[in-house]
């Protein structure tokens, strides 16, 4: 952790609140990245980002300065999108099981803005959501473990910690994850 | 170990290895190994390359999102959530008040009653002046002085465990009846 964030969070500990303000502000824009790829919803995302710095500062006092501020956020965050995706699918499948079930397709509420229409013809556009498919179909772990590593650049050891699991099953979700997901590029060539 | 390239394609374990690799979480004597091999393995060339297409592809999907909330601002729904409503202020204020002031009543009692009973304590034993119009009558042996002490025209001994207040012109008193 960087001495400026360190007295930051220090501040913060103490009731400043300009002091978290700047905390947030550092901060949100990967926060953001992250949870919005979890979730695959603008609304949903900006609701658990709003969430996480909540039960952040309420929780300032369990923070370890020896760890970074960063991966504990990501931790507090990734889990509060584990939980919503979770509840999302027991949602989907309590009420909506048939439908989901005849389309084929995991709970999404963005899909149905990502089938293919004869507007959205660019090759990259539609790999895009081939993609975005492929992963809105995945485990909730298996989502957060691929995009700490692509978008946070996170080490597996990192990724083990923020998540709960091994590092050997983030090896093996890593590897399940890239591998659905070239295939998935691969059938939309 | 030597990498399984069959008719399936390449081994897990050893797919599993170049990803580590791409990912640079492999040690330094193996890295050299896998290294190598990718030099001369036109497979696992496209593998990693695949890899690379995933991550630049999920990367290029996030950012596009990103920059779409990027406007939306964060801060002033945390400060609203992180502020209470006013009727929740007072009672918060009430709720973080010191521990002194929260049991201020339970601290004030036993002191009250402290005071009370020091003050019946002290009345009881202070040194009181010998009583009016008394003699000392006798003198018993203790550690501390006692004195036999008679009303005059009285037939009521009174025995005075402190020190009568003046004591010498009283004894002399007693000594010229």
């Amino acid at each position: 952790m960087d001495p400026e964030e360190r007295d930051l969070v220090r501040a913060a500990r103490s009731g400043d609140e300009d002091a978290f303000r700047r905390l947030v502000e550092r901060t949100q824009s990967r926060l953001t990245r992250l949870l919005r790829g979890m979730v695959r919803d603008d609304d949903e995302a900006m609701d658990l980002v709003q969430e996480t710095y909540i039960k952040a500062h309420r929780s300032l006092d369990t923070f370890r300065e020896g760890s970074a501020f960063g991966t504990w956020l990501h931790r507090i965050g990734v889990n509060a999108a584990i939980d919503q995706l979770r509840k999302r699918a027991a949602l989907a499948e309590s009420s909506l099981e048939g439908a989901s079930s005849a389309e084929g397709d995991a709970p999404d509420p963005a899909g149905a803005a990502e089938r293919p229409t004869p507007d959205r013809l660019l090759e990259g556009e539609e790999a895009g959501k081939a993609l975005r498919r492929a992963l809105g179909s995945m485990p909730p772990e298996h989502k957060a473990t691929i995009l700490l590593r692509e978008l946070e650049g996170l080490s597996y050891e990192e990724i083990a910690e923020i998540t709960g699991a091994a590092v050997g099953t983030v090896m093996s979700r890593l590897f399940y994850v890239r591998r659905k997901l070239r295939e998935a590029l691969r059938e939309h060539r | 170990m030597t990498p399984a390239h069959g008719s399936a394609g390449i081994d897990e374990k050893w797919a599993i290895d170049l990803m580590a690799y791409r990912d640079g979480e492999l040690d330094s004597s193996r890295r050299n190994e896998v290294g190598r091999h990718i030099l001369e393995c036109v497979p696992c060339q496209s593998l990693l390359r695949d890899f690379g297409k995933v991550g630049n592809r999920l990367r290029e999907n996030a950012d596009e999102d990103a920059s779409r909330l990027a406007a939306r601002p964060v801060w002033p729904g945390v400060r609203r959530a992180l502020a209470p409503p006013a009727g929740e202020r007072k009672a918060e204020a009430r709720t973080r008040r010191t521990p002194f002031q929260a049991f201020r009543w339970a601290f004030a009692l036993p002191a009250i009653l402290l005071v009370f009973l020091g003050a019946i304590l002290y009345d009881s034993i202070r040194p009181a002046p010998a009583p009016e119009g008394a003699v000392i009558v006798g003198l018993v042996e203790s550690p501390d002085p006692v004195f036999l002490f008679q009303q005059r025209g009285s037939s009521v001994t009174v025995i005075w465990v402190f020190e009568p207040q003046p004591a010498p012109p009283i004894k002399e008193e007693a000594r010229s009846t």
